[in-house]
């Protein structure tokens, strides 16, 4: 089992630079080192594909392939049963947020992302993440 | 979009003001850790050399245009938190962060009015180049620094079309 937040690999996705960065930033602030980016979702896709990521923040409106539909092919692949997957969108609307976790997310943060927000979720992914053996299908409202 | 009366569409119009800058507020001062002030204004006068972010909400035949003017500086202040001073030395860093708080505030707009019973859909974010002869509705926000100080000029107007 992992112990830090710097055992864990993440994947930050988002076409903007500036969510990325602010992301990284407040992740760093809280002990997250191992952090690789993608700018939409076919590099995610890529990315996925031989990452072993263990949680991956995803925005969902991103051009080439969005968000959901990345989130919905993982989901589909056993490969990503222990894979957290936080979406992180601007989308604020009830209904997508049920459609995010109806899909597989772990998570939903709704941007603008806070510090404290982000570090209320971080905790509950990490705990989702141990319990994974246990209980397959938790899923956390954020 | 649903038929309002007279009485529905200033009290729609108050709440807009109300959302729009109220959602500005926020994502300034959650993303940057900067308060703002807001202005009201009729006027709509960016500063030179403005990085300016237009979004579109339509539905069906209707829309509205969400223009968000950045004065450099402002950007500048804000955006060096996260960026070294070479990278800010390039004009992509600017229109990105100019989009995406627009990305941001304007879909906090849409969840509000979609609330309301609106069916309201919304174009990604996109940097405004050159002259542009807008015509309906227009939201027109000019973000400026003035002594350290950040302010959000408001200004709602109605441009008609040829059709009236």
């Amino acid at each position: 089992m992992k112990k830090n937040p710097s055992d864990y690999k993440i994947l930050v996705v988002d076409d903007h630079m500036i969510s990325i960065r602010l992301l990284q930033t407040h992740l760093q602030v809280t002990g997250f080192m191992d952090i690789e980016i993608a700018t939409n979702g076919e590099e995610a896709s890529d990315q996925l594909k031989d990452g072993n990521f263990d949680i991956v923040f995803m925005d969902w409106a991103m051009p080439h392939r969005d968000g959901i539909t990345v989130l919905r092919e993982c989901r589909a692949d056993p490969r990503f049963n222990d894979t957290a997957f936080v979406m992180v969108s601007a989308e604020a609307q009830r209904k997508n947020i049920i459609e995010a976790l109806a899909a597989g997310a772990t998570a939903y943060i709704v941007k603008p992302l806070s510090q404290d927000e982000l570090k209320e979720t971080v905790a509950k992914v990490l705990k989702w993440l141990e319990n994974r053996s246990v209980d397959s299908g938790n899923m956390v409202n954020a | 979009m649903p038929e309002l009366s007279q009485t529905e569409a200033i009290r729609m119009k108050a709440d807009l003001v109300e959302i729009v800058t109220s959602s500005v507020v926020y994502t300034v001062s959650t993303m940057f850790g900067h308060k703002i002030d807001v202005l009201r204004s009729e006027s709509y006068e960016p500063a030179d050399r403005a990085i300016t972010a237009r979004v579109i909400l339509f539905q069906d035949d209707s829309y509205a245009i969400f223009r968000f003017a950045f004065d450099r500086a402002m950007l500048m202040m804000l955006m060096s938190k996260f960026y070294p001073p070479e990278v800010l030395e390039a004009e992509k860093p600017f229109e990105d962060s100019a989009c995406e708080i627009a990305n941001i505030v304007c879909n906090r707009v849409k969840s509000y009015l979609n609330e309301q019973g609106f069916n309201l859909v919304m174009h990604l974010p996109s940097v405004e180049r050159g002259t542009v002869d807008d015509k309906g509705r227009i939201v027109n926000l000019n973000f400026t620094l003035n002594r350290d100080r950040l302010h959000v000029d408001f200004a709602l107007t109605d441009k008609k079309t040829a059709n009236g």
